[in-house]
């Protein structure tokens, strides 16, 4: 995980100094630049002239400290930047990760336990489709479905005027994440059905029978509760599909979160925020991974460590 | 004697792929009230599918496609296999009435739930007791069944366990209901022999100082005569010999059943006799349709064997066996092949 | 004996003639793609001419699709822009397997630390959101038809990567390779010569699906307005007319067509890649099974795959 996020912003970093756009302009904040004295001295101090690899330490350095530079672009300082967008993905992304997640698991569970019954076959429909499907699409259709021939929800957006709390926008909220939430669903049902079918056939399934439990019993408590673990984990490796389908939802809804960022960076090559926001991304991966290790070991008994009764 | 269970001409298919596989044949067989009765076969005979169906926990393609499989109560009888599969009235029977005791423990237990818990389910399910009575009560019957330190195990899961002690646990589940009749499947196959002869200590004293009744499922003979009041014989999803343990075990009279128990190694055997074997393999259940299921392999077979209906013959004290080439005395003709190592 | 034997080639054949799925898919795709190729014949209209006194009408029997903004015919525009949105498709997804395949094979037969390498390379690719790496790619490559082929197969080669491994792998230790080794045949004999030819099924499964999951790639990437300039028409780039609000309100035809279009041909592929794959390998019959790969590929772009117990 580490390597990756090292590897990445590793890339970009050396990519970046290839660029013909003078990467001191990232650095520092636009008035001093102003000044071609003082840009020498900069230049010097700010390691401009020392090998790239420590300049690339360095730089990672700052971020550490939190200093992540400027945009080339507008010269914002790309913190002040985050600050302002990332509430708004992250809005977005949690929503839509709890909505699919829920549904998926629920679904699945349905699916799985009447197998080829109505639920399992709109499942596997709906599997089929969606990946088909573009996902930005569902988001143009559900725009132009809803919110502009009957102008149930705001047509994108996340803000009106006058709105001020958040019960206020969440109109705003529904449709990209209702669009979020059906790409991730389509990929993750598939996960939930299969660990429930995978579960129904274990023997632990038998021996709850045998008790003479009600199905239903033996549905949530052991075959649910026993799938849940495996699927966590596959949820998991799955989050980054939502970072890249956030991208897509903020540009078809004009949101204004850290999606829309990068894609406005990479229009105009501002090697800064395509940096840190990548740098971002992959330590967000890297903490969700660990958030869902220690899901699993809450869930799977047999991955905590414990001595053997004989 | 009275029976608490009887199976006759008990039918079982399985639907794989694009046919139909006849698991079980016409079984037939009586456990009556207070006794151990034991299946024995080969891998694949159908005595797990026999329990399975007993209490209708066949997988979702089996089915009992004709037969009756009764039980008996204090004048009521009930058709087990009438029965909604998971309906109030079947589950009424498992666990409380019908227990079962699995093979594989590490898989048969639910590794994320504490086996306390998974205890006392059954009894929860079916007493509607609170929590904690249950508790107590669990914690009381692992003391009985020997697990040490109850108290603490209680809230172990599975996976802490040995394979023994979960083993133990298992009899819990199956016995905490104290149910008239417990069917343990091959429970002891997978342990060592010193923990095997601990476990059907218990399941023996276990039917002896309750009166309960037992079927035990297993391919091992040395077991059957230690524990076992009758015996049933199959091969190939049919019963071919039942009756007393000393009926069959001593004067055995079906030809599989004498080939069975002449290749069972003996310590006290002379090691210059070769050890017999019993040639040919088991055949696949789509590949046997008519006659007798063993005329392939059978020193005394004839042609009628391989494609007439084989007719069940009783012997004094309800010994029963199928064979075609038993005559009215019980007795079977020379042989006519070579099948056996001699 | 004159007994009739039918090679393997035809017992395939003939099994795939009575996959339903398969035979529709593959009738669709030639469909599409007869009509791509002959997109001059088909369309009255040049795709780039603009007239100026018809723009943005909608369909009618002189324009099947309407026209755009700028007076363009969309039907011409659908059927040049299936042409390259097709032809990208089809190219990255067999250089992308091409990279993936020769990889896999080294990683799968030599073993060892190459094998280690290459994992952890493909790792670090495949824990990523894919359309974010892309982004990066493109940011210091610049757009561009070529540009998008080569950098979605440089960031698409792992799937393939670890199929065509884990083939290698369990062959390996299969006996015809131990008795090639025995008659002293060179390593790259043995992997070209023999182990391939015996992994062209998966391989030829994950072709026809990856051409689907980059197509739907380009129309995500396209539509930022980051992926084939206007210029050379794509799905993709027609799609991106939809960032504009008005678009989406009034305009429903200029994205709509676009967007069936994809989502008929990429269907008729992924059926058919199914259907190969029930075909190919009876092993993995299942419905959820051949349904997974199909999922796993797709979030290869939108996201990520790490390599669990699926």
């Amino acid at each position: 995980m580490i390597p990756m996020a090292l590897a990445i912003s590793a890339i970009i970093f050396f990519a970046s100094r290839l660029s013909p756009i003078d990467p001191l302009n990232s650095l520092i904040s636009p008035d001093a630049a102003s000044d071609p004295t003082n840009l020498a001295i900069l230049k010097e101090r700010l390691g401009f002239n020392d090998p790239i690899f420590v300049q690339y330490f360095n730089w990672l350095l700052e971020i550490s400290r939190g200093n992540f530079g400027y945009s080339i672009q507008s010269g914002q300082p790309i913190s002040e930047i985050l600050a302002l967008r990332m509430p708004a993905t992250l809005e977005l992304v949690l929503a839509a990760l709890i909505i699919s997640t829920t549904l998926s698991l629920l679904i699945g569970l349905v699916a799985g336990s009447n197998r080829g019954g109505l639920t399992d076959k709109f499942s596997r429909a709906l599997a089929a489709i969606g990946i088909s499907v573009p996902d930005f699409f569902i988001g143009l259709a559900l725009l132009n479905i809803l919110a502009y021939r009957v102008s149930w929800f705001p047509t994108g957006q996340r803000i009106s005027p006058g709105q001020v709390t958040f019960v206020d926008r969440l109109p705003h909220l529904i449709l990209p994440v209702a669009t979020l939430s059906i790409a991730m669903l389509a990929v993750l049902i598939r996960y939930t059905r299969n660990s429930v079918l995978d579960t129904i056939n274990r023997d632990f399934v038998k021996t709850a029978r045998s008790k003479g439990l009600p199905e239903w019993k033996v549905m949530w408590s052991h075959v649910f509760r026993n799938s849940l673990g495996p699927v966590m984990v596959l949820i998991a490796f799955r989050l980054p599909l939502l970072v890249g389908g956030a991208v897509l939802v903020e540009a078809v809804f004009q949101w204004p979160g850290i999606g829309d960022t990068i894609v406005e960076a990479v229009t105009v090559s501002d090697y800064p925020v395509i940096m840190v926001v990548s740098l971002l991304i992959a330590v967000a991966i890297l903490f969700a991974s660990f958030l869902v290790d220690i899901a699993k070991s809450i869930l799977d008994p047999r991955v905590r460590l414990g001595a053997t009764i004989e | 004697m009275i029976n608490i269970l009887e199976l006759k001409d008990v039918n079982v298919s399985f639907a794989v792929e694009s046919s139909n596989l006849h698991i079980l044949r016409d079984v037939s067989l009586q456990v009556p009230r207070g006794s151990f009765l034991c299946i024995v076969g080969e891998s694949g005979c159908g005595k797990s599918v026999t329990a399975q169906a007993i209490v209708q926990l066949l997988p979702d393609n089996g089915r009992v496609d004709s037969g009756s499989i009764k039980y008996f109560e204090d004048g009521k009888t009930t058709e087990l296999n009438e029965l909604e599969k998971f309906g109030t009235q079947m589950r009424s029977f498992r666990g409380a009435k019908i227990g079962m005791i699995f093979q594989d423990t590490l898989s048969s237990l639910n590794p994320a739930h504490r086996v306390g818990r998974q205890v006392a389910e059954t009894l929860r399910q079916h007493l509607k007791l609170s929590k904690d009575e249950a508790k107590v009560r669990v914690i009381e019957l692992f003391r009985k069944l020997g697990i040490p330190d109850p108290e603490r195990r209680y809230n172990a899961y599975p996976h802490e366990f040995s394979g023994g002690m979960r083993q133990r646990v298992m009899i819990a589940i199956a016995t905490i209901c104290e149910p008239d009749l417990v069917i343990a499947d091959e429970p002891t196959t997978a342990l060592d022999v010193t923990i095997q002869a601990q476990i059907m200590t218990l399941l023996k004293n276990l039917q002896k100082s309750a009166g309960k009744s037992f079927i035990l499922i297993t391919h091992n003979m040395a077991l059957v005569s230690e524990v076992a009041d009758h015996v049933a014989v199959m091969y190939l999803g049919r019963v071919v010999e039942y009756g007393s343990v000393n009926q069959v075990l001593r004067s055995p009279r079906h030809p599989y059943t004498q080939a069975l128990l002449q290749s069972v190694p003996s310590l006290e055997a002379d090691k210059k006799i070769e050890l017999k074997t019993v040639d040919g393999q088991t055949p696949s259940p789509a590949d046997v349709t008519t006659g007798c299921e063993f005329a392939e392999r059978c020193i005394y077979a004839i042609e009628t064997c391989k494609n007439q209906l084989i007719p069940l013959l009783t012997f004094e004290g309800n010994h029963q066996v199928r064979c075609n080439r038993i005559d009215e005395n019980g007795n079977l003709p020379k042989p006519n092949k070579v099948g056996i190592n001699v | 004996m004159n007994e009739k034997v039918t090679s393997t080639s035809r017992l395939l054949l003939n099994n795939f003639v009575t996959n339903v799925a398969g035979m529709c898919g593959l009738l669709v795709i030639f469909l599409v793609i007869t009509a791509a190729i002959f997109a001059e014949q088909i369309s009255g209209y040049d795709p780039n001419l603009m007239d100026g006194m018809s723009t943005s009408l909608p369909p009618s029997t002189d324009h099947l699709m309407g026209t755009d903004q700028l007076g363009r015919d969309v039907f011409s525009r659908v059927l040049y822009g299936g042409r390259n949105s097709i032809l990208i498709g089809i190219t990255a997804s067999f250089f992308g397997n091409l990279i993936g395949t020769v990889l896999g094979a080294i990683a799968g037969y030599l073993g060892g630390k190459i094998d280690t390498l290459l994992i952890r390379v493909s790792e670090i690719f495949m824990t990523f959101p894919q359309l974010v790496l892309v982004l990066i790619f493109v940011t210091f490559m610049g757009q561009g038809v070529s540009n998008v082929i080569i950098i979605f197969a440089i960031t698409g080669w792992m799937t393939t990567l670890r199929l065509v491994r884990s083939e290698f792998l369990s062959l390996r230790e299969e006996a015809f390779v131990e008795a090639d080794r025995a008659f002293g045949f060179s390593k790259t004999r043995i992997i070209f010569r023999h182990l391939l030819p015996n992994t062209m099924s998966p391989i030829v499964v994950a072709f026809t699906i990856n051409t689907a999951i980059y197509i739907i790639a380009e129309a995500g990437l396209s539509f930022l307005g980051l992926g084939v300039p206007v210029t050379t028409p794509t799905w993709g780039n027609l799609l991106s007319a939809a960032q504009a609000p008005v678009v989406v309100e009034q305009y429903w035809w200029l994205w709509v067509f676009p967007a069936v279009a994809i989502i008929t041909f990429v269907t008729g592929v992924n059926f058919v890649g199914d259907g190969l794959r029930d075909v190919l390998d009876p092993r993995q019959r299942t419905k959820s099974k051949s349904m997974t790969m199909s999922a796993t590929l797709k979030e290869k772009f939108f996201g990520s795959r790490r390599q669990a117990n699926d």
